[in-house]
């Protein structure tokens, strides 16, 4: 048995790629270890029938930006995506709370209740930065990464392109300081910042992100019926192009010879051919130092993948079914809170963001669960049954736990989970007893234990440092999409733009597999 | 989704995708609706406990391969569909420290049973060589629409006879087991892989039916990676062949043109149009008194299909577990082949027993003493449960109302239930320890119906199996060739002829209508069946006999 291309992974960036070779004409088949495709576009009855939990991506961000959305027909095939109007709320512990819309204007009201000077600056933040932003940053989402050195001459001349290159000197942190005068006002922006774009705030060089949040080029959107339905639209544009998709089927080895990639073996002990390529859909460390054996590679660049570095922090979950949806205390203070597709509990200033980082880095159980909290039914009311509703609550925790380490999550998560729901419900009272029918927790290791690509829990494939972006991501080496072993690409969320429902690595991992192969673009 | 099709099927079960298949390939323009996110109905596999331990919540023995149809038909092995046979198939270890294994092998079966009683060894394999000379017979009933003949009783009965060399036709499974078998636990061992059929083994007339079971009592298969994997197979062939399908579209009702089916309009207000015809594969309830117009059928077609019998002998609570180690039974000392036995009955150790359960469901009891059947996949296939681990499935036969209140009482009973039931367990596997259990997720009946809202009163029949609702009767007189009194209207579910579980049978049968009807392929073009010629050869006869035009 043999195919033109063989992927590896059936996450959505493996489909995406999959569905753009097949449509050019290649022979294409992408082999899944687990029995659902999608990796993270995952939507289980996780708690009770009929009550659908997104139990990996929720925040679909890029989906008015994604090439496949058009490329491949994909509401055709059963993708649908809602837009909640109110995009963000972040809740407060003196009752107040801050709304970010999808209507600026409304966004720059509930600022100026905090601070007019703050309202001021965010609408002129988006509106110096709205358009280069689109133009100019969002498409090289979906382009290989420039050269250091071109981007920068690219940026250096003009004023918006210079302060960008001062704004990629800076930290998050730095630019909300700099930009604006209230706590909330600067929560907001840093709020945007760790889902799902897995940033941490007081990382050098990130600051950009900060214009990128306020201009909201980018919107929160929830896939209707579950981000698991997307999964599906991409199958159905894979098999219709006459593309193969096979799950249950472990890839355990690419084979290598006269040092070409040119089959792989699955567990089951078959070992299929690929003739023009084979692209790893997966992570970076299993793609290297598992699948490959080591003589195939440059010890120097093994080296170098063993230190790429993985997620510094992860999320634990718990997933609820609910007789009734949240409703907040603030909501006396601003209405529009109860209906906020992603809420922030615990992100009051930018202290609380340093505080959580502190504790990520040492192994420490946050005190007080910093979460962002979402529920999807009561903007997709097919995800519950009727008058009913899922939520879910996510908290930003380290993956090792100083006490116990990763495998303490089994004996913590439990006691954890209360204490989150405990926090939540301070702010929404209604989240206690009766109202909660049932729940599921998705700890660190859970993660890891449902997707293999996500190892220590990291659903990001790799931090995002200033070394392991753009150009660098995630190694200099590797930043095309091609690797050292001719014929083997990369496609996953280790590439540059990195993790999330971008559907860009995919992307551009195809966009290299056609120029290489002489194979000529369908589409524009 | 495009505005018109040939034909739109409601449900993507697995009798809807198997119908859509034949329909996609014989050069049909097909749409599946499916109201539920997931398509595979009772194919369902989900991470119910720990992520990582896949779990079959609703099918998980399947005994039709390798029969069912598109298997072959389209060659779903090459697709990457593989059917596990465990080798020690059926089993039950007994108080007293015994165990009776049957095996694929029937001599090694003989030689088990001889271990209980010499005359049962031999009278299994009597059975045993009945059924296999009428394997094709027993087949052809189950795959082929079945054939309206009232006055056929009599002529089948003398051949039963023939067949089985005495008079079945008024025997229950009970009776019948009884009168070949002696030992209580070789009797009790059959008895059960009837009941676990979903069907009264109490009620008279049935015994054929029961026979139909034993005739594949030993094949149980797992489907490797999780029962949902041939959702996933079967929706890739019909995809591939051109067909449409598509999840969370729910349908709310059948639009009729001069009385006849012309389409269907979904939850959210949209219509599709089918040229040809509307097939429903989910429960003739929703289907005809919910989706139509009260005036599209006759009142006494509407009554009938109002007195349509849901859940009897087919409903299930189900108990998952992740485990950190396969169950090891105190009877393997007896027969060390226990703990690697496929299908375990766990304490029906006499037909009393089962009887015992039966009772206490006529009274809406939760039986006091769970009695079980049991598996653990991971054995056989261990890619459904992380490396060393394990998954574990308990079923107990409950009624659907515990205690003659609604079934949501479940909601308040199934954490305690599913703790006797894994007591129950645990008497014979003793290492069944709460330390070794590391997830356990209950499933009731009151799940299943609001999951499967097909599955009504949580049977997974769809329509319960019985004298009155079987064959050319099921599930009404009215629907019982799969046509329906509306033209343009088929029913091709497990609501069907023959019944539910993953038979493939009712959408393959449906599909040999609709062919008929709609002259597309003839019977000739489908690959050959090994029952081909015996349903020719019964045609045949039933005409001879007058009992059949």
């Amino acid at each position: 048995m043999s195919y033109d291309v063989i992927i590896i992974g059936g996450g959505h960036n493996g489909l995406i790629c999959a569905a753009y070779l097949a449509k050019a004409g290649l022979s294409v088949c992408v082999f899944e270890k687990r029995l659902e495709i999608g990796g993270g576009l995952s939507t289980e009855e996780a708690t009770e029938p009929g009550f659908y939990h997104n139990l990996h991506s929720v925040f679909h961000d890029a989906v008015e930006h994604m090439p496949a959305m058009a490329d491949l027909a994909l509401a055709a095939h059963g993708a649908e995506y809602i837009l909640p109007p109110v995009q963000v709320g972040l809740a407060f512990t003196d009752g107040r709370a801050l709304t970010v819309h999808t209507d600026h204007q409304k966004t720059r009201a509930s600022l100026a209740r905090f601070s007019e000077r703050d309202a001021r600056a965010w609408m002129a933040l988006k509106d110096d930065y709205g358009e280069f932003m689109s133009t100019i940053v969002i498409p090289a989402l979906y382009a290989p990464p420039p050269t250091p050195s071109e981007q920068t001459m690219a940026l250096e001349r003009t004023p918006e392109g210079l302060a960008y290159l001062r704004l990629s000197r800076q930290s998050p942190e730095d630019v909300v300081r700099e930009l604006f005068e209230s706590d909330a006002a600067q929560a907001a922006a840093l709020f945007q910042l760790a889902v799902p774009r897995g940033a941490i705030t007081d990382s050098a060089g990130l600051g950009m992100l900060v214009p990128l949040v306020v201009s909201q080029v980018e919107r929160s959107h929830l896939a209707k019926g579950g981000s698991h339905a997307i999964a599906h639209a991409l199958w159905r544009v894979v098999l219709k192009a006459g593309g193969s998709v096979r799950g249950t089927r472990e890839v355990t080895r690419i084979v290598v010879e006269g040092g070409r990639a040119s089959a792989v073996e699955l567990a089951s002990g078959e070992r299929i051919a690929a003739k023009k390529a084979i692209v790893s859909a997966i992570d970076l460390k299993q793609t290297f130092l598992r699948l490959l054996s080591p003589g195939a590679l440059d010890p120097a660049f093994v080296e170098s993948v063993k230190t790429y570095k993985l997620d510094e922090f992860s999320l634990f979950g718990v997933h609820l079914a609910l007789e009734e949806a949240p409703r907040y205390r603030a909501t006396a203070f601003d209405p529009d809170l109860d209906r906020a597709f992603k809420i922030g509990i615990g992100f009051e200033r930018t202290e609380d963001f340093a505080a959580l980082w502190h504790d990520v880095r040492r192994g420490a159980l946050p005190e007080q669960p910093k979460m962002y909290v979402c529920c999807p039914s009561l903007h997709d009311p097919s995800q519950a049954p009727p008058g009913r509703h899922t939520a879910f609550l996510w908290a930003v925790v380290p993956y090792a736990l100083r006490d116990g380490g990763a495998a303490a999550w089994d004996r913590v998560g439990p006691a954890y989970a209360e204490r989150c729901l405990a926090t939540w419900a301070a702010e929404a009272p209604n989240l206690t007893g009766s109202n909660i029918l049932a729940k599921r927790v998705l700890s660190p290791l859970d993660i890891e234990r449902k997707l293999q690509s996500m190892p220590r829990g990291g659903v990001f494939h790799g931090r995002l440092s200033l070394d392991q972006i753009e150009r660098f991501r995630p190694l200099p080496v590797l930043a095309d999409a091609s690797t050292p072993v001719a014929g083997l690409y990369l496609a996953g969320a280790s590439l540059h733009p990195g993790g999330g429902i971008l559907g860009a690595c995919g992307y551009i991992a195809a966009q290299k597999i056609c120029a290489d192969l002489g194979v000529a673009r369908w589409w524009s | 989704m495009k505005r018109a099709y040939d034909f739109v099927i409601i449900g993507a079960g697995h009798n809807g995708l198997t119908l859509g298949c034949y329909l996609a390939r014989a050069g049909q323009d097909v749409v599946i609706l499916e109201r539920r996110a997931e398509f595979g109905g009772g194919l369902s596999t989900e991470e119910s406990t720990i992520a990582g331990f896949s779990h079959n919540l609703h099918s998980n023995f399947h005994g039709a391969m390798p029969f069912f149809p598109p298997y072959h038909d389209f060659e779903l092995e090459a697709l990457g569909l593989t059917y596990i046979h465990p080798k020690a198939n059926i089993g039950m270890p007994l108080a007293d420290g015994r165990a009776l294994v049957l095996y694929v092998d029937e001599l090694e079966s003989y030689e088990q049973i001889a271990r209980f009683s010499k005359h049962d060894a031999d009278a299994w394999l009597e059975l045993r060589g009945q059924l296999v000379t009428h394997l094709e017979d027993l087949l052809a009933a189950g795959y082929s629409p079945p054939i309206r003949a009232p006055d056929a009783e009599a002529l089948l009965a003398e051949e039963m006879k023939r067949w089985f060399g005495q008079d079945l036709s008024q025997m229950s499974a009970l009776d019948f087991v009884k009168s070949r078998f002696e030992n209580p636990h070789v009797q009790a061992l059959l008895l059960f892989h009837m009941a676990v059929g979903g069907w009264d083994i109490r009620r008279p007339r049935l015994a054929m039916l029961g026979m139909a079971f034993v005739g594949y009592i030993t094949n149980w298969q797992l489907c490797r990676g999780g029962s949902h994997h041939l959702a996933h197979v079967l929706g890739t062939v019909f995809q591939k062949a051109g067909g449409d399908l598509f999840e969370l579209s729910p349908v709310r009702q059948i639009r009729l043109e001069n009385g006849k089916a012309c389409g269907v309009t979904l939850a959210d207000g949209s219509e599709v149009d089918a040229k040809k015809a509307v097939v429903s594969t989910i429960d003739p309830t929703q289907t005809f008194l919910e989706m139509l117009p009260e005036s599209a059928l006759a009142a006494d077609a509407r009554a009938r299909i109002s007195a349509i019998e849901y859940g009897h002998g087919d409903v299930l609570f189900g108990v998952h577990l992740a485990l950190s180690e396969p169950p090891r039974y105190g009877a393997a000392k007896f027969n060390p082949d226990i703990d690697r036995t496929f299908n375990v009955n766990i304490g029906y150790e006499t037909p009393e027993d089962l009887v015992e359960h039966y009772e206490e469901i006529d009274r809406n009891e939760l039986p006091k003493h769970p009695r079980l059947e049991v598996g653990c996949n991971t054995l056989f296939d261990p890619t459904q449960a992380p490396p060393g681990k394990h998954t574990g499935l308990l079923w107990q036969f409950v009624p659907f109302e515990p205690g003659g209140k609604s079934a949501e009482s479940w909601r308040a009973l199934k954490k305690d239930y599913a703790e006797r039931c894994i007591e129950a367990w645990r008497a014979y596997a003793p290492n069944l320890t709460p330390d070794k259990i590391l997830g356990v997720y209950a499933y009731s009946p009151d799940d299943i119906a609001r999951k499967m809202i097909n599955m009504r009163r949580g049977g997974f029949h769809c329509a319960a199996v019985s004298q009155v609702q079987g064959a050319f009767n099921r599930p009404t007189p009215d629907l019982g060739e799969m046509r329906s009194p509306v033209p343009g209207l088929y029913l091709g579910g497990a609501s069907a002829h023959p019944h539910g579980g993953i038979l493939a049978a009712p959408g393959y049968n449906c599909f040999q209508v609709l062919a008929d009807d709609f002259a597309l392929w003839s019977r000739a073009q489908l690959k050959p069946k090994i029952w081909d010629k015996a349903r020719a050869d019964w045609l045949l006869r039933l005409r001879q006999a007058g009992v059949m035009r």
